[in-house]
């Protein structure tokens, strides 16, 4: 467990904050609280509050490794250093950066990529980094924090849309906290097996199922009524959007089958792989946010041997999933982001495994209008410290929802009413837009 | 300030030996245990009821005997009761029926099943991946349980725990975070503390008085534990471990990572342990369970009270601080003084919370209380958890009564799957229980179109619910009385029988059984079920 001493953004909003905008909101006027408002309009066009750059991304596809993959052996090599193990570094589609050698795939779409080797984090434990990876939050034990992909969901929402705005797959997911119960991620937990209970069972059919559905409305207004509160509504919303969904056309984009088998080996044909090609097909279809998980980082010991296993699957499914979507025009609105809740120690440990590491890991993006072929920041010869532009979780999540279109300052309120930013005192990463 | 707690305490015994002695008196007064938990339960309504009064609040009536039932089945086994448990207590006339069914439920074997797999979660929350662990712990939970060992040496015996695993169950608490100093810290002081010092372990708190120091000089009490497995040579020349010992080494102290520093171990009044190290977690937990230490009663009693009544008077349950002040500053130390005072017995506690006027009133609501959700005017209603609602689905589709032809070990293997993929669908791995309609809509799918629902409710399926019931019902009255008995544990309304004749009427099946399918399928999707109130 590798954690720093120092302050945190445990919580959310001081007084204070609250203050400094209410005098920054008096101070700037009308005109600007118009330009607000014209701002929010103009959003699906262009959204612009960083001077002179523009972004545009529509979706959001999240690679999770779950447990944290070692930057060393990824994305972050350093050959013929006391801490390097055994993986050779090899050269990509872009002069001076270098991945490790069971990445040679994804080396060929670097171009494309913008990879991040300075990200400082002071979560060390996997349960709690997780959610601070997936919230944008360390977690209180108070308020619940939605996860990214209900963020998104939540301000992308397309009401008309049959299909969830958020997809999980191979993996739980967080919810989507004190917002509404309808941008919880739709979890699909094999992506090679036909989604469970999509289809009416053999007796029933759409009319049949119209009139039961009237049946329990009718049934149960005298106890909604005497029982109005969340968790009723809760109940209410689902059983509406699982209506909408069954009878829908796009739900054939979870149907794998109907994709040529050619594609699917050239993405693995494993879970992972076929998550991933799920994916592709759901931003497609036109949902926001898919997360896709790929488990078994958390390599304590015999790291060697099991992440070149693993990086065998990420590779063509990563690399594919970037030329599928270049090839479909769909990069430019979809923003590829890998990443895992943190990195792994420089130092092997004596089960030649490496540790939990926050203080220098890596995270890559993609897609969506971000800069490709390029390098952010830099931890030092040994690994042990960011040494240029670190970055912080608020930030990444400040970019991601700069690049969505989402205004990260704007306010929900939690549970017990108070308000909380969708991100807490991030900056854009500037460097990743053009 | 929090930590000033531990010592205002200490420098104000007074008022405490005036409550021990008064308590003791009445104690004394009342002879039986039942006239203990009378004036326990009395206590709690006279203060409760003093509250909404003071707020203007009109509490709701008393439930309805079915309401109560479903209710404190539900609280207590964690399942919907059986139709047989249903009539028999409606026709039960006797006055004191409510008491003696929450005796009769405490002392049932479906009791200590739900309170060990409630226990289990929140010791070592819902992950599966070390099973012997698990069920270890699982079962050393329940002997607990079920001798109603007294909770100041139940925390005990889980920090202590030393010696061979297999003959200490308890020991699968530690060896479940790998007997990790700060994870143990973390999560002791959560659970049986109330406090929020995980935080502290990458940071100061940011708005209780809780510095890393003080997290690690909890998780240094930790550090002296190791663990040694004891291997048998199997015949193939390989080893196998029979035994695991858990023992103490005279080390005690941890460092705060990214620094030099070692930090022995401290308690988080400050104060330093006198004893050897290889005997530092005994004191650890004595601390803990110390008469003197505040936190160890207000958190559990919290906790429980939280589990019946929907709200706690603390929220979160591991808020303790400045920042979430308790609603009922008054009872919530009342209670914690009554537990201890009557040997940290939780079934004394549970019959105390049942019994209460407050914990009896219906979920429905009126003009005056509809908005409240902080002073127990009526029941709140809780979402059931994943647990819950796959355990009263088994229980109103007649899965494991209904097939027979299948034997045991099919029947507990088709029951593992379908609860393995209904908690993949909900759960995070968090270490408090999970509801089961957190607005996934794949359970939603599962609900309307799984098999586990549709094969019960068809009429054609033998060995289901619905098949079942037309059989051997022939009136219609009859049916419907099962199918709302089976499903929402009471009898239909005169309005909800003549919206089914209607039904009937409309539909235009030829066959009259798919309108009774269709009433089954409803019940089981509606919110009533789905839902503890």
């Amino acid at each position: 467990m590798n954690t720093q001493v120092g302050v945190h953004e445990c919580e959310t909003l001081d007084p204070q904050q609250k203050d400094v905008s209410r005098r920054y909101f008096l101070k700037v006027g009308v005109s600007s609280f118009l330009g607000l408002i014209a701002m929010r309009h103009l959003q699906s066009l262009a959204w612009t509050p960083v001077e002179g750059i523009t972004a545009s991304a529509k979706h959001c596809i999240v690679l999770f490794m779950n447990g944290g993959a070692s930057q060393l052996d990824t994305f972050d090599p350093k050959p013929d250093t006391l801490n390097a193990g055994p993986f050779a570094a090899i050269p990509t589609s872009v002069e001076g950066i270098q991945f490790s050698e069971h990445l040679p795939q994804l080396a060929e779409q670097a171009h494309h990529l913008s990879i991040i080797r300075s990200m400082v984090t002071r979560e060390g434990n996997h349960e709690r980094a997780r959610y601070l990876l997936h919230t944008g939050y360390a977690p209180t034990g108070s308020v619940t924090h939605p996860t990214l992909g209900s963020i998104a969901s939540h301000y992308l929402n397309d009401e008309d849309f049959e299909l969830p705005n958020c997809v999980n797959i191979n993996a739980p997911a967080f919810t989507s906290g004190f917002l509404s119960a309808e941008h919880d991620p739709f979890v699909v937990s094999d992506p090679m097996k036909p989604i469970e209970d999509i289809k009416y069972p053999p007796q029933m059919d759409a009319r049949r199922f119209e009139q039961r559905l009237r049946m329990l409305t009718d049934l149960e207004k005298d106890f909604l009524k005497k029982h109005a509160n969340r968790s009723t509504e809760a109940h209410q919303a689902i059983y509406k959007k699982a209506d909408k969904l069954i009878n829908s056309p796009n739900v054939k984009a979870f149907d794998l089958s109907q994709e040529p088998l050619a594609i699917r080996e050239a993405y693995g044909m494993n879970q992972f792989g076929d998550g991933c090609l799920m994916a592709r097909r759901l931003v497609e279809a036109g949902t926001k946010f898919v997360e896709v998980s790929l488990d078994g980082w958390d390599t304590h010991n015999n790291n060697f041997e099991r992440s070149k296993n693993l990086l065998e699957t990420l590779d063509p499914a990563f690399s594919m999933l970037v030329k599928d979507l270049a090839d479909r025009d769909l990069l430019d609105e979809t923003i590829v982001l890998w990443l895992g809740e943190f990195g792994r120690t420089p130092k092997i440990n004596e089960n030649d495994g490496r540790d939990h590491f926050p203080n220098g890991w890596s995270v890559v993006l993609g897609g969506g209008g971000i800069r490709g072929g390029q390098v952010i920041g830099a931890t030092s010869e040994d690994g042990l410290e960011v040494v240029d532009r670190p970055v912080s979780v608020p930030d990444l999540f400040a970019s991601l929802c700069f690049s969505l279109g989402i205004d990260s300052e704007d306010q929900n309120y939690s549970r017990g009413g108070r308000p909380i930013r969708v991100v807490n005192d991030g900056s854009v990463i500037e460097e990743l837009f053009d | 300030m929090m930590k000033s707690l531990f010592q205002t305490r200490r420098n104000l015994p007074h008022g405490l030996l005036i409550c021990v002695c008064a308590s003791i008196i009445l104690w004394a007064i009342s002879s039986s245990v039942e006239g203990r938990i009378w004036s326990g339960t009395k206590h709690l309504d006279r203060h409760i009821d003093a509250r909404l009064k003071e707020q203007e609040i009109k509490p709701s009536k008393q439930s309805s005997d079915a309401e109560f039932l479903r209710r404190v089945h539900l609280d207590l086994t964690g399942k919907i009761p059986t139709v047989e448990a249903v009539v028999g207590f409606l026709e039960d006339g006797s006055k004191n029926k409510r008491k003696k069914k929450i005796d009769e439920l405490i002392g049932s074997e479906l009791y200590l099943d739900y309170w060990t797999r409630l226990w289990t979660n929140w010791l070592i929350g819902r992950d599966d991946s070390n099973r012997e662990e698990r069920m270890g712990l699982e079962g050393w939970i329940r002997e607990s349980l079920a001798q109603n060992m007294p909770y100041n040496q139940f925390v005990t015996a889980l920090i202590t725990a030393e010696g061979s695993v297999e003959e200490n169950g308890a020991g699968n608490y530690l060896l479940r975070y790998n007997l990790s100093p700060v994870d143990l810290a973390s999560h002791t002081s959560r659970l049986f503390l109330g406090l929020p010092m995980q935080c502290a372990q990458c940071h100061d708190h940011k708005t209780e008085a809780w510095y890393q120091e003080d997290f690690y000089g909890l998780a240094a009490f930790f550090a002296n534990t190791r663990l040694e497995r004891i291997y048998e040579a199997e015949e193939d020349g390989g080893r196998r471990v029979v035994d695991r010992i858990l023992k103490n080494v005279p080390r005690g102290s941890v460092r705060i990572p990214g620094t030099h520093e070692r930090i022995p171990p401290s308690f988080l009044d400050g104060k330093q342990p006198k004893t050897q190290p290889t005997k530092q977690r005994f004191a650890l937990s004595e601390w803990i369970t110390a008469k003197d230490n505040p936190h160890f009663c207000h958190a559990i009693v919290n906790r429980i009270w939280a589990h019946f009544m929907g709200k706690g008077f603390v929220e979160p349950l591991d808020g303790f601080g400045e920042e979430y002040p308790p609603s009922h500053p008054k009872l919530l130390d009342w209670l914690a003084e009554d537990f201890m005072i009557h040997g940290y017995d939780l079934r004394y506690l549970t019959r105390t919370i049942l019994n209460t006027k407050a914990y009896q009133r219906t979920s429905e609501t009126n003009k005056s209380n509809q908005y409240d959700d902080l002073y127990y005017s009526h029941a709140y209603v809780k979402p059931l958890t994943a647990e819950q609602f796959f355990y009263s689905m088994l229980e109103s589709t007649g899965f494991e009564r209904l097939q027979k032809r299948r034997d045991r070990g099919q029947l507990e293997n088709m029951k593992q799957r379908y609860l393995e993929r209904f908690l993949f669908l909900i759960d995070n791995g968090e270490m408090e229980e999970v509801e089961a309609f957190n607005g996934t809509v794949p359970q939603a799918l599962m609900m309307i179109n799984g098999s586990l629902v549709n094969d019960s409710g068809n009429h054609k399926a033998r060995g289901g619910l619905l098949h079942h019931i037309l059989k051997t019902q022939r009136s219609k009255r009859a049916r419907l009385d099962q199918i709302y008995l089976t499903t929402l544990s009471r009898y239909p309304r005169t309005s909800e029988r003549t919206y089914f004749d209607r039904y009937l009427r409309s539909s235009l099946y030829r066959n009259d059984a798919l309108a009774y399918e269709d009433l089954y399928w409803a019940l089981l999707n509606s919110a009533e079920f789905a839902l503890n109130h």
